[in-house]
């Protein structure tokens, strides 16, 4: 066996000790920004794919903070957001939270799906409010923080099955994203109806890289069913729709599709896309309120999408708790709804989940939405 | 303080990969992009073994091992004459045929570890068991770091022990001429699957040890990404040697944390700090292209 190299030990040695006493100083510094704050630590994918959604959350709940604690008169340094960027990806998320345990915070947000999945049993153990940016149907548990200001599968699922009864087809195709959130809605919320009810159908789940659109669309074609449903974020959307378009599939309004068709029509998608199609939509997309827009777009430079509204609603909940109570509990927040927020009637049920109605839309050539009724069919 | 034990627990993790990984690419010189599958792989085995079966801890890492190393043959043997860029595709097939076997064998209404529900698919696992030892179970953030660099020190220990004996330095003429090594009677093939093997099972180890520690799990620890990471580790730090890949484990790991404290204005900060992340491996591959500690520049 080798002889130990002292020389190299005592340099490694060293070395660690500079890196811990690097991160050391550093998180020093950060505890003593936070102390005696309200903080507020965010766990969201900030990079990459999904930062389409966290980086509007947490712009939207920011903002809210701000405007809660400006219109109350407390100097804006009383809160830190402490904005983590976890990549979309479960380990970084963990990470993340270790680090942001080190200096403490009154409340946490995380997201995506599986991020919260990843974190939530840490700290729920702490029963610290933890809310969740996620549209998983079972997300949110009792007896532990976890909460939710979102629109989720509980939500969706009901307009879904309100315009299948509408359209009582008898063939039904489904074109799904294959990840947690969606598939939850697919299987314990469609499924079973269509089950019930004996309409046949089919159910295509597509992955992040499905390229075979054209493909796709001829499947439709092949099965030919009256009612086609999709729930997909936008980036599948762009591509799925004018596939089934170009085979002439979408037509008198046989299409319903789930809240992220709001993205592409915030994004000024082309109308020959978006027209014709009925979809899931908030309030916030059916009422926009104007002020907020126009201040949320002088301060990120972008304009709000729903997720901004909803972040916003979060903001001024939890800092409105706050400085109400000098503190945060899951019970405190829940006490402090029916809220009137940007993206609606903020109401949490008993375990602290959303209650709130989505409608169903659809958009005119200004790129307006306007709630779709039966009877304008 | 639980970051530091967190940071080390992943180290613990990743260092076994680390090591796993060099005796392939250091070793032998083969180029593998399929090493988080082997990880994904010991991960799942364990979560399914203890949350669907109630299995033990030990027999779970035994599972978890067990797997690993029978699905190793799964590289071995088809590139059992493969090497340089067709034996980096064929890592490629498996690491994809590995990830969409987890990512897919779901049918949401049949319980987890049914024919029907191998993995919950995207829906990943959660609720795993924190690893139990000898009646006791590592609840805290200190045992479990503790359990993890004992075994960082042990596998070490064994991938020394085993690159620089006899059979190491065949696996080293291998991958410096592989037809000397057979010219003087070494079959060359059998020792690859060896080779393999050790570094899968020691992979399928990491994993179970990944799972038991985070408690979720999803496919998104088999992607291609896990792979360039854990390649990115063996190549910074530098191969050949022990102290390259653990170098490389800990900068990887560390860096995008040291980034994480840099103050960076909130609305450029996620992405900045990634460019920065790319710029600082460019700038290491192109100042030490054998890695900082490395002892063989890979081809």
């Amino acid at each position: 066996m080798s002889k130990l190299n002292w020389k190299s030990i005592i340099g490694w040695g060293v070395a660690a000790l500079v890196v811990a006493g690097i991160i050391g100083t550093n998180m020093y510094q950060d505890k003593k920004t936070v102390e005696g704050k309200f903080v507020v630590a965010l766990n969201l994918p900030l990079s990459g794919l999904m930062s389409a959604y966290g980086v509007p959350y947490a712009n939207g709940l920011k903002m809210g903070i701000q405007d809660e604690f400006s219109e109350t008169n407390i100097p804006l340094d009383s809160f830190v957001v402490d904005m983590g960027d976890n990549q979309s990806k479960a380990s970084d998320a963990v990470t993340l939270l270790q680090r942001q345990q080190l200096n403490g915070f009154d409340v946490y947000v995380s997201g995506l799906s599986d991020a919260s999945r990843a974190v939530a049993n840490i700290l729920d153990k702490t029963q610290i409010p933890h809310f969740i940016v996620a549209f998983d149907r079972d997300a949110i548990v009792n007896e532990t923080g976890r909460m939710r200001i979102l629109p989720n599968s509980n939500l969706e699922i009901p307009a879904f099955i309100q315009f299948l009864k509408n359209k009582n087809p008898k063939k039904v195709f489904i074109i799904s994203y294959n990840n947690k959130s969606v598939q939850t809605l697919v299987y314990q919320g469609i499924k079973p109806y269509l089950d019930e009810k004996g309409i046949d159908y089919q159910i295509e789940k597509l992955d992040t890289n499905f390229n075979d659109f054209r493909i796709l669309a001829l499947k439709v074609k092949e099965y030919n069913p009256d009612v086609i449903l999709i729930q997909h974020y936008d980036f599948g959307l762009i591509k799925t729709i004018p596939t089934l378009k170009e085979q002439d599939l979408i037509q008198n309004g046989n299409t319903y599709i789930g809240l992220d068709m709001v993205e592409l029509v915030n994004t000024n998608t082309d109308y020959s896309i978006t027209k014709d199609i009925i979809f899931n939509t908030t309030y916030f997309n059916i009422n926009p309120n104007q002020d907020f827009i126009q201040r949320y777009k002088k301060q990120f430079g972008k304009a709000p999408t729903y997720f901004s509204a909803y972040g916003y609603d979060t903001g001024r909940l939890i800092a409105k708790t706050w400085i109400k109570d000098g503190k945060v509990s899951k019970e405190s927040i829940i006490g402090q709804t029916p809220y009137n927020g940007v993206s609606g009637i903020v109401k949490l049920n008993e375990i602290g989940d959303l209650e709130s109605d989505l409608f169903s839309g659809i958009v005119d050539k200004e790129n307006r939405i306007h709630e779709w009724k039966v009877k304008t069919e | 303080m639980n970051y530091m034990w967190h940071l080390m627990i992943y180290f613990g993790v990743y260092g076994i990969l680390a090591l796993s990984l060099n005796i392939l690419v250091g070793a032998c010189g083969l180029l593998t992009l399929a090493h988080a599958g082997y990880f994904a792989l010991g991960a799942y085995t364990y979560a399914v073994a203890t949350v669907a079966f109630g299995v033990d801890t030990i027999s779970a890492i035994g599972l978890s091992v067990g797997m690993a190393a029978i699905f190793s043959l799964m590289i071995s043997l088809p590139t059992w004459r493969l090497k340089g860029d067709y034996f980096v595709i064929a890592s490629i097939a498996i690491q994809v045929l590995i990830y969409s076997a987890i990512y897919n064998w779901v049918e949401s209404n049949a319980p987890l570890g049914t024919m029907d529900n191998m993995t919950n698919g995207p829906f990943g696992i959660s609720s795993i068991p924190r690893p139990e030892m000898f009646g006791h179970q590592l609840t805290t953030m200190q045992e479990v770091t503790a359990v993890s660099l004992l075994i960082l020190l042990l596998v070490a220990w064994m991938c020394k022990k085993l690159l620089f004996s006899p059979w190491g330095r065949v696996l080293n003429a291998m991958r410096d001429d592989e037809l000397a090594a057979r010219s003087i009677g070494k079959n060359v093939q059998f020792y690859k699957v060896e080779a393999i093997f050790i570094a899968c099972v020691l992979a399928g180890f990491a994993g179970a040890l990944y799972s038991g520690y985070v408690s979720y799990i999803d496919p998104s620890l088999a992607t291609m990404d896990q792979s360039i990471l854990l390649l990115s580790m063996v190549l910074v730090g530098g191969t050949g040697n022990m102290r390259g890949p653990l170098t490389g484990a800990i900068l990887l790991l560390l860096i995008p944390e040291g980034l994480r404290m840099v103050h960076i204005p909130d609305n450029i900060a996620a992405e900045a700090r990634i460019m920065l992340y790319g710029l600082l491996l460019i700038v290491m591959v192109h100042v030490r292209p054998k890695g900082l500690l490395g002892n063989y520049k890979l081809d």
